[in-house]
């Protein structure tokens, strides 16, 4: 036995809250048109009525009519436009109530719920004692209520929109019950309705009601009157479906909610922890309880969040990304604490709290003939612990930028296991440098000195730009006995403090040693590197 | 033995010894069963490149001041198609250009511009400021293993600093690439590392006048200075 719960017309009943439906104004929901200021638009572009309360009804407004009909109809008609925010805040109070009568139900759609009345206990005044009290249960929430009892989920919702089957919850503005005299389901009680109640969402039904129509079949009664052989292969299995819905053969199974798991653990520790081991003592025992939690769902974790409360009231929150869903405690513990290394406390921790985001455990399968990483959770381990060693930006993966200016690169992040995209041959710096990096510039790679050396050049002064003679001190003085250039470099002339100039010249020493020699300014000379 | 031993007139030392060693395994199959021998008499795959040893430790060190060794690095870094770098004894996979290469730079000094942004794309660069810092970023890589090839310049680094380094430590490095079955490259200013299995001195001594050559057209000359049997 199933019950369904239905809202009627639940994005107008969540609007017109509390109010009388006698004094009510004429009201409809109207669909939001398209606004052009907003950029967003509309399923529709004319604006059409989705519901009317029972004051528009009466002067004929229907849904399906344009916005303009109906005001023609009904000039005091008022428009509404649907409320999502509230929506979604009375659908999460109308999951609360049903969850309050059974564990097992179907959230079918905003504003209808089907629950399955097989786990419930059977007291003697069942089902009327039952829906008595789930219908006074349901009374704080202020909003229309239809409840339908049937052998099946699909005929329950049936049920719900005949006026015989259902018990009925309004107000007035007190709750008004309303008890059906019909308590068993029949399909006779749901004969005169129309066949479109089959074709709504719920249903998941593709009926032609044009042929069915011209055949004469108008209500549920005259389709479930018909042979179903023949009314499948005239009109496909869909047809049959619906047949077999109303004659209660088919029962399909409910989609039942689950609400979803937090993988989200913390503690206030008894007295404060000022060294790391005992600290990662305690995660590691609130990553085993989370971890068996995942592993019990059947999931991993893609991230960890950490945060920390110290003493002093201040506090340290953090997100790691792990390269590859893990649910190990192990692993986990190991990326925690090579984090946790590089963080300096201000004060002991008094509390702490894990959160791990769930996935699906990933299934990678790693190119066979490329590389492929022995353990993929030990390479950014590694980094990380490279990191803390060498410092930020001291390790990654460099990316020459498109400017003139001398050693201008940046680092990306390093290389992640199995995530090694084929090498661009173009540069992805600067779009608007026409400068290649790609290109190298000379036949040997050069080998920079960071910072560049000053040095002192003996240099013949009387051309444009002073030729260098010789190094008079640095790390290989001697006399030039062949140069290359100069080669003038400049750039950000148009700003006046980021601009440069620089004149460099490929110098080759007595003892065959290949220089790169850079004159900032008269008199201020710079060795940028070697040639090896 | 029965057959003579047909020495090549090579005048190398190391030549005469490949030979040997050749031959002797094919004599006695059995007493080298399990131990796969370096067949540095391979052709390089690539032009300009040796095969270096998986699992080994190959000191590379210049013989004259430029002399090429960045060369070695750039076609390393190179990412055709065609090039892929094959190493022996790596038997379980090729590092294709996919792979990606490590780089601990001892002095920081490798320079992006240099190399072009898409051999850039496949490194990662460890700048260090140091030796010490150098062979500890080393000593975590290899303990990684996920790097198949690793490249440690120490070039620039002062003779002094390198030479207190003392030989535990690349006998230490040597057994964590023998264990993660990675290729460690070393740049040396002159030969230092007495555990290592290769190792090559290049004897080019580029002129400025080759700088604005081609880098396609520059080929690093360079000989073994030694070549040692794997367990040795």
């Amino acid at each position: 036995m199933y019950a369904s719960f239905q809202v009627p017309f639940f994005p107008l009943a969540v609007l017109l809250r509390d109010t009388l439906p006698e004094d009510s104004d004429p009201t409809a929901l109207v669909n939001p048109a398209a606004n052009p200021s907003s950029g967003k638009e509309s399923s529709h572009s004319i604006p059409v009525i989705l519901a009317a309360n029972h004051a528009a009804s009466q002067h004929q407004i229907i849904p399906g009519l344009t916005a303009t009909r109906a005001l023609s109809r009904c000039p005091q008609l008022a428009l509404l436009t649907p409320d999502p925010d509230a929506e979604r805040r009375h659908q999460d109070d109308l999951r609360q109530y049903v969850s309050s009568l059974g564990p097992d139900f179907e959230e079918t759609a905003p504003g209808i719920f089907i629950l399955d009345l097989l786990a419930l206990p059977r007291s003697p005044g069942f089902p009327l004692d039952w829906i008595e009290q789930a219908l006074r249960r349901a009374a704080p929430l202020r909003l229309p209520l239809h409840l339908a009892l049937a052998p099946t989920p699909d005929l329950s919702l049936l049920a719900g929109g005949s006026s015989v089957l259902r018990y009925t919850l309004s107000f007035n503005p007190e709750p008004l019950f309303r008890i059906t005299s019909q308590p068993t389901f029949h399909l006779q009680h749901i004969a005169s309705r129309s066949i479109a109640s089959l074709c709504s969402d719920s249903y998941s039904l593709k009926l032609d009601r044009d042929v069915l129509s011209l055949w004469g079949i108008k209500t549920l009664g005259d389709l479930a009157a018909l042979p179903r052989q023949g009314l499948a292969e005239r009109l496909g299995s869909e047809a049959g479906r619906a047949h077999d819905i109303l004659h209660g053969k088919q029962h399909r199974l409910l989609s039942l909610y689950r609400p979803p798991e937090k993988f989200s653990l913390y503690q206030d520790l008894e007295y404060p922890l000022e060294n790391l081991e005992a600290l990662l003592f305690s995660l590691n025992r609130g990553l085993g309880t989370l971890c068996s939690r995942l592993k019990s769902l059947h999931r991993a974790t893609s991230s960890i969040k950490i945060s920390l409360t110290f003493d002093d009231g201040n506090q340290y929150q953090h997100r790691l990304s792990l390269p590859e869903p893990s649910c190990h405690p192990s692993s986990l513990l190991e990326i925690l604490q090579v984090h946790l290394e590089t963080v300096h406390a201000s004060a002991p921790i008094i509390r702490w709290s894990l959160h791990l985001t769930p996935v699906l455990p990933g299934e990678t399968q790693h190119n066979i003939f490329g590389y492929s990483p022995r353990d993929s959770h030990s390479l950014p381990n590694t980094i990380a612990q490279l990191t803390a060693l060498l410092g930020p930006d001291r390790l990654g993966v460099p990316l020459p930028l498109a400017s003139h200016y001398p050693d201008s690169f940046r680092m990306k992040k390093p290389l992640l296991p199995g995530r090694n995209p084929k090498p661009s041959r173009e540069t992805d710096a600067d779009p608007t440098g026409s400068f290649s990096p790609g290109d190298p510039g000379t036949a040997l790679p050069l080998s920079r000195y960071r910072p560049p050396l000053p040095v002192h050049v003996a240099c013949n002064a009387g051309t444009r730009h002073p030729s260098p003679l010789a190094l008079l001190n640095g790390p290989c003085p001697g006399p030039i006995v062949a140069l290359n250039g100069p080669f003038p470099l400049s750039g950000n002339w148009w700003s006046s403090d980021k601009s440069w100039q620089r004149v460099e010249w490929d110098i080759q020493l007595a003892d065959k040693t290949l220089l790169r020699l850079a004159c900032h300014s008269p008199g201020s000379w710079t060795l940028e590197g070697s040639y090896q | 033995m029965k057959e003579s031993c047909e020495i090549k007139n090579s005048g190398d030392r190391a030549s005469q010894l490949l030979v040997l060693r050749k031959q002797l395994q094919e004599k006695f199959p059995a007493a080298h069963a399990g131990k796969a021998s370096p067949d540095f008499t391979a052709p390089p795959l690539v032009k300009n490149l040796p095969v270096f040893p998986a699992g080994a430790l190959s000191e590379l060190s210049p013989a004259h001041p430029a002399s090429g060794l960045s060369l070695i690095l750039s076609e390393l870094l190179k990412t055709d198609h065609e090039t892929e770098i094959q190493t022996c004894f790596r038997d379980d996979f090729s590092p294709s250009y996919q792979s990606p290469i490590a780089l601990i730079d001892g002095r920081d000094s490798f320079d992006p511009a240099s190399y072009g942004t898409g051999s850039c794309s496949r490194l990662l660069w460890v700048r260090c400021r140091n030796s010490n810092e150098s062979l500890h970023c080393c000593d975590l890589l290899l303990h990684d293993g996920s790097l198949p090839l690793i490249v440690l310049d120490l070039l620039l680094n002062p003779l002094r600093e390198l030479s207190l380094i003392p030989s535990s430590s690349w006998y230490r490095l040597r057994n964590l690439a023998e264990q993660t079955r990675s290729s460690v490259l070393i740049f040396t200013p002159r030969h230092l590392i007495p555990c290592a299995t290769l190792q090559l001195s290049l004897d080019s001594a580029f002129t400025l006048s080759d700088l604005i050559r081609g880098r396609d057209e520059l080929s690093p000359i360079y000989y073994h200075r030694k070549i040692a049997a794997r367990g040795s």
